[in-house]
C-alpha cells in the first residue's frame, strides 16, 4: 500500500473517531475484548470455583459483584463469560461472512440461474423470524455452544449475502470494472481486487451490527437453555440462574450479567451506526450541514 | 388492487415451498437424530430403531419429504407428546395469547415511538432528540429476558403494583367469554370489568418488555424519515401558504414519513414473534412462544418444527398486509 493511501485511510479513521459516540462505542467493545483476553489474570476467583460458605453474598469488598447460589464469584464469571461472548462473536460472524460474502458476490457477479438460485435460498432463510430460526437450528444441532455458534452464524448468512449481492451488482457495472475487463483482467482479480475492496465500508458496518445481534441471540439461546451447558460461565445462562433469586432480593446474580450484555451490544450499535453515518456521505451529516 | 393482492398471494406459494423445504432440512438433514430426539438419549437401541421405522426415518430422503408435504397438506402438524395433543390443536388454543401480546406490544411501541420520533426530528439536536437517540440505542441493546426480570422485580416484588407475573389472568378470576380469544378485547366486548382490569394488568409488563426493541427501531426510523421529509419543497410550500406548524408536521410530514416506516414495522413482526418466545417464557404467558420453549426443554421436536414453519408463514402474511397498506397510506402507490 502506498504512502498517500495510508495517509488518507489514517485521516478518515481520525475523522470517524472524532465523533464522540463512535469513540465511546469502540472503547466499550475494546474494553470487553481486553477483559476477555485478560480474564485468567485479572479475575479474582476461578469461574467455577464453588465456595458454599460464601453463597448468595451481596456485593462486598471480597466479591465486588456478589456471589451466586453456589458461592461462585459473579465478577469472575462475568469476566470469563466475556471470553465466551468474544469467541461466539468471532466464530459465528466468521461463519456468516465466509459463507455469505462469497455467495452474494458470486450471485451478483455471475448472475444467471446460479445467482437466482442462491438469492432465492437466501430470501427463504430471511423469511424466518431470526430468533426462531436460530432456536430451531440450535435445537436440531443439539445443545451446547457449538450448536448455538452454528445457529447464530447460519442465521446471519443471508444478510451478508444480500448486502454483498447488492454491492456487487452495482460495482460490476461501474466504468473502472469495464476498463479492467478491457485490459484483460480476470474475473477472479476483478472480484478480489476491485469489487471486494469497494464493498468494504458497508461490510464493516454490517459486521459490527451483526456482532451486536450475535451477542444478543447467543445469550437469548443460553437463557432458554439452548446455548452453553452448565457450568460454563456465559452471561445469558448466568441470568437464567439468577432468575430464581431476583424476586427474593438477590438481584446481583441477574443485574450484573445483564449490564455486561447490554453494554457490549450498546458498544457495537454505537460503533456500527457511527461508521454507517461516516461512510455514507448522503447520510445524516450532510443534512445537518444543510440545516 | 385486488388483482395485485391476489398475485402477491400467489407469489407466496414458492416462498412457502421454500419454507417447507428448509424446515424439512432442519430436522432431517442436519446432524442430530430425530429418532433419538423422540425417544430421548437414554433409550434402548431397539426402541430407537422401532421409532425410526414408525416415523419412516429409514426411507430415502425424498420419500420422507413427500410424506412430510402430504402430512402438511392434511393440516397435520405432528404430535406433541409433552402436551399429549396434536400440534395443530395446541396451536389453536395458544395462538390468541401470542396474538394479544404481539398486538399490544406493537401498539405500545407505536404510541411511544411516533410522537418521540416526530419530536426528535422537528427539534433536531434538542434535548428530546438526544433522549430519543439514546433510548433508541438502549432499546436495541437491552436483552428482553433481562428487562423482563427487572420489571417483574420492580413492579411486582418491590412495589406490589401488579399481580403475580404468571399467565394472562389471576387464578381466582374467570376469563371473559371467549369471542376473539384476546382477553382484553373479550372482556371489553362482554363488559366484564373485573376481567378487563386484571387481564390488562397482566398484559402490561410483558407487552412493555416485548415492545422495547420495536419502539427503538421505529423511533429511529420515524426520526430519520421525518428529517428527510422536513427538508422537502412541499413542506416549505405548506408553511408558506400559512398552515400552522402542527398541520405542517402532522398532515404533511408524518404521513410522508410513515411510508418508509411501514416497511420497518412489517419486518418488526418477525422480531416480535421471536421476542415473544423469550417474553412468554419469563411471564409464563400461555402462548406459542412459551410452547416452543417447553418443547425445547422437553426435546419434543415436532412442535418446534411446526412453530418454525408457522411463524415464517405468518411473518410472510403480515409483511404482505403491510405492503398492501402502502396503497391506503399513499395514493401515489400504484399496484401493477
Amino acid at each position: 500500500m502506498n504512502k498517500s493511501r495510508w495517509k488518507s485511510i489514517r485521516e478518515q479513521a481520525g475523522k470517524i473517531l472524532a465523533r464522540k459516540l463512535v469513540l465511546f462505542g469502540l472503547i466499550l467493545v475494546l474494553l470487553w475484548v481486553l477483559l476477555a483476553l485478560l480474564a485468567p489474570w485479572i479475575a479474582p476467583y476461578g469461574p467455577n470455583e464453588i465456595r458454599t460458605e460464601d453463597k448468595l453474598q451481596s456485593p462486598n469488598l471480597s466479591h465486588w459483584f456478589g456471589t451466586d447460589n453456589f458461592g461462585r464469584d459473579i465478577l469472575s464469571r462475568i469476566l470469563y463469560g466475556a471470553r465466551v461472548t468474544v469467541w461466539t462473536g468471532i466464530v459465528s460472524i466468521g461463519i456468516a461472512c465466509s459463507v455469505g460474502i462469497p455467495l452474494g458476490a458470486i450471485a451478483g457477479f455471475f448472475g444467471g440461474k446460479l445467482g437466482n438460485v442462491i438469492m432465492r435460498v437466501m430470501d427463504t432463510l430471511l423469511a424466518f423470524p431470526s430468533l426462531i430460526l436460530a432456536m430451531a437450528l440450535a435445537a436440531s444441532i443439539g445443545p451446547g455452544l457449538t450448536g448455538a455458534l452454528l445457529a447464530v452464524g447460519i442465521v446471519a448468512i443471508p444478510e451478508f449475502a444480500r448486502l454483498m449481492y447488492g454491492q456487487t451488482v452495482v460495482i460490476k457495472e461501474k466504468e473502472f470494472i469495464e476498463a479492467g475487463r478491457a485490459l484483460g483482467v480476470r474475473n477472479k482479480a476483478i472480484l478480489f481486487k476491485h469489487v471486494l475492496p469497494n464493498a468494504f465500508a458497508p461490510l464493516i458496518v454490517q459486521i459490527t451490527l451483526a456482532l451486536g445481534s450475535a451477542v444478543l441471540t447467543t445469550s437469548s439461546l443460553s437463557f432458554i437453555g439452548l446455548g452453553v451447558r452448565p457450568p460454563t460461565a456465559e452471561w445469558g445462562a448466568m441470568i437464567s440462574y439468577g432468575r430464581g433469586y431476583i424476586i427474593s432480593g438477590e438481584w446481583w446474580m441477574t443485574v450484573f450479567p445483564g449490564i455486561a450484555i447490554a453494554s457490549t451490544i450498546f458498544g457495537f450499535i454505537l460503533l456500527g451506526d457511527g461508521l454507517r453515518d461516516a461512510f455514507d456521505p448522503h447520510g445524516r451529516n450532510s443534512k445537518t450541514k444543510f440545516k | 388492487m385486488l388483482t395485485y393482492a391476489l398475485r402477491r398471494i400467489a407469489m407466496m406459494v414458492p416462498s412457502v415451498i421454500g419454507i417447507i423445504l428448509i424446515t424439512f432440512i432442519l430436522t432431517r438433514v442436519l446432524p442430530g437424530d430425530p429418532a433419538l430426539m423422540i425417544t430421548g438419549e437414554q433409550a434402548l437401541p431397539e426402541f430407537v430403531e422401532k421409532v425410526r421405522e414408525q416415523y419412516g426415518l429409514n426411507d430415502p430422503l425424498w420419500v420422507q419429504l413427500w410424506d412430510y408435504v402430504k402430512q402438511l397438506a392434511h393440516g397435520d402438524l405432528g404430535f406433541a407428546w409433552h402436551t399429549g395433543h396434536s400440534v395443530a390443536s395446541d396451536f389453536i388454543t395458544r395462538f390468541p395469547a401470542t396474538l394479544e401480546l404481539t398486538l399490544a406490544s406493537m401498539a405500545i411501541a407505536l404510541i411511544v415511538a411516533i410522537p418521540l420520533g416526530i419530536l426528535a426530528a422537528s427539534r433536531q439536536n434538542s434535548i428530546f432528540d438526544h433522549i430519543a437517540r439514546v433510548l433508541s440505542i438502549l432499546g436495541s441493546s437491552v436483552p428482553i429476558f433481562w428487562l423482563g426480570l427487572l420489571l417483574i422485580t420492580m413492579f411486582y416484588a418491590k412495589l406490589g403494583w401488579l399481580p403475580a407475573p404468571i399467565g394472562r389472568i389471576s387464578g381466582g378470576i374467570n376469563p371473559p367469554t371467549d369471542i376473539t380469544g384476546l382477553y382484553v378485547l373479550d372482556s371489553l366486548l362482554s363488559w366484564d370489568i373485573v376481567a378487563l382490569k386484571d387481564s390488562l394488568l397482566h398484559l402490561l409488563l410483558p407487552a412493555l418488555c416485548l415492545s422495547m426493541g420495536t419502539m427503538a427501531i421505529v423511533t429511529k426510523m420515524i426520526r430519520a424519515s421525518m428529517l428527510e421529509v422536513i427538508r422537502q419543497d412541499f413542506m416549505r410550500t405548506a408553511r408558506a401558504k400559512g398552515l400552522s406548524e402542527r398541520a405542517v408536521i402532522y398532515k404533511h410530514g408524518l404521513i410522508n414519513s410513515l411510508i418508509p416506516t411501514l416497511t420497518v414495522i412489517g419486518l418488526q413482526f418477525g422480531y416480535l414473534l421471536g421476542g415473544a418466545v423469550i417474553t412468554e417464557t419469563i411471564f409464563v404467558w400461555p402462548g406459542i412462544g412459551n410452547y416452543v420453549t417447553e418443547s425445547i426443554l422437553s426435546a419434543d421436536y415436532a412442535p418446534i418444527q411446526a412453530m418454525t414453519l408457522i411463524s415464517a408463514v405468518l411473518y410472510g402474511i403480515l409483511n404482505l398486509v403491510v405492503e398492501l397498506l402502502y396503497g391506503v397510506l399513499d395514493p401515489r402507490v400504484r399496484y401493477e
